[in-house]
């Protein structure tokens, strides 16, 4: 029994990671790009149905490293629209829920700077989804939409070497034109957004 | 006997673990009691009217682990319609509740944390000249705040807070053409009121 109790103990630490540390290196890059969790605020303008409507939305966002500098991403918004007037009035006269899932490949990334904490990058994107919503101009929308983007940031890392936190932080300005229909105009998306690693 | 306990120290000893892997060990535990004095802003409908407010808040709120519990009130300077439309004021109350879902720390004296939260309120508007509309909210949001560690044992946190919450309220068609009593810039139109309400401030 004490053999196993002692086997017991030895379980709950074999999930632990193990660090060599040396002080005069920075921390190593940690796998973080796996997974991402964030949300982004944003605006723009969508033409549909021969309307440009104006949009603002609120999204939450997840991500997972698929290969290499390859990732897939998934998010879910929540957008307000409206036509807006003189007045600048309108543009919460509608609403509606976006779903959308993408692939981003980071094109240009800085040196870790900082004592490699601090890393900038430049990423593009393209990806798809779909829009349900209803707006008094345009009545019930269903849309399908197709994008393509870029990403530009920053990636804090592991500022605390003991920490169990989120080993990445990565604030970002996104800017992705939006297409819903081979003969309309494209649309225009910018937001920012926050994300963090586990 | 021997066997059950054996089976027993196992489940212990391979749960706890991971447990502490998942819920406990990320989020450096809110504060169990904390004020936090900021603004608040809200754009949305009221009775298919444009509705635009701002103005000061109050939210206390108790805390355990990553869970906040609050009570927030709010006042607000009221503008229905265009630029020019209806003014008035709004007494806004709510309680919800708030869970810290990601954090990174800035050293040891830090972080920056992800947040997402529930609230239910009620809100009286008192519209110039007019009778008062009272409407009952429901909202959800997300947003992210800057805490420091300070004191003995980093025991004591302030910070800063910024949310973004999704506004829901019933459609008040009825009340605001009676509030109105004809005198409402456009005839309001019947709709429900899907609005966007913005919060900042400081955490103590």
């Amino acid at each position: 029994l004490k053999t196993l109790v002692l086997l017991c103990l030895l379980c709950g630490v074999a999930r632990a990671e193990i660090y060599i540390v040396d002080p005069d290196r920075p921390p190593p890059e940690p796998p973080t790009h796996t997974r991402l969790f964030g949300f982004r605020i944003g605006g723009g303008i969508l033409p549909v149905r021969d309307t440009t409507l104006d949009t603002l939305s609120l999204a939450l966002m997840v991500e997972h490293r698929a290969h290499g500098k390859w990732r897939i991403a998934g998010e879910y918004e929540y957008a307000w629209l409206g036509v807006r007037d003189d007045e600048m009035d309108g543009l919460v006269d509608g609403n509606g829920h976006r779903a959308s899932l993408s692939i981003r490949r980071a094109m240009l990334e800085s040196r870790r700077l900082i004592q490699g904490t601090l890393r900038f990058y430049a990423d593009l994107e393209l990806g798809g989804g779909f829009m349900l919503a209803t707006e008094p101009t345009t009545g019930t929308l269903a849309v399908p939409h197709g994008f393509a983007g870029v990403r530009l940031g920053y990636r804090f890392i592991k500022l605390h070497r003991e920490t169990r936190a989120s080993p990445v932080w990565e604030p970002e300005l996104v800017v992705r034109a939006i297409a819903t229909r081979h003969d309309a105009p494209l649309g225009l998306f910018a937001g920012v957004g926050i994300n963090w690693g586990d | 006997v021997t066997f059950l306990r054996t089976i027993l120290l196992l489940a212990l000893g391979a749960a706890t673990p991971a447990y502490a892997d998942v819920e406990t060990s990320k989020v450096r535990a809110v504060p169990t009691g904390s004020v936090a004095i900021g603004v608040a802003g809200h754009a949305g409908k009221l009775a298919g009217l444009t509705e635009g407010a701002w103005g000061p808040m109050l939210e206390v709120a108790l805390g355990n682990g990553r869970w906040q519990y609050l009570a927030e009130g709010s006042y607000q300077l009221v503008n229905l319609g265009a630029s020019d439309g209806i003014a008035g004021r709004k007494l806004r109350g709510g309680l919800g509740v708030r869970w810290l879902a990601r954090s990174f720390e800035l050293g040891t004296r830090g972080a920056i944390d992800m947040h997402l939260e529930g609230v239910a309120g009620v809100s009286r508007t008192e519209l110039d000249g007019m009778d008062r509309v009272v409407r009952p909210d429901l909202g959800a949001g997300v947003g992210y705040q800057i805490r420091a560690f300070y004191g003995r044992r980093q025991a004591r946190q302030a910070g800063f807070r910024v949310s973004a919450r999704i506004l829901f309220a019933p459609p008040d068609r009825e009340s605001v053409i009676a509030a109105c009593a004809g005198s409402c810039p456009t005839p309001p139109v019947a709709g429900a009121s899907s609005g966007f309400m913005g919060v900042f401030g400081g955490v103590f």
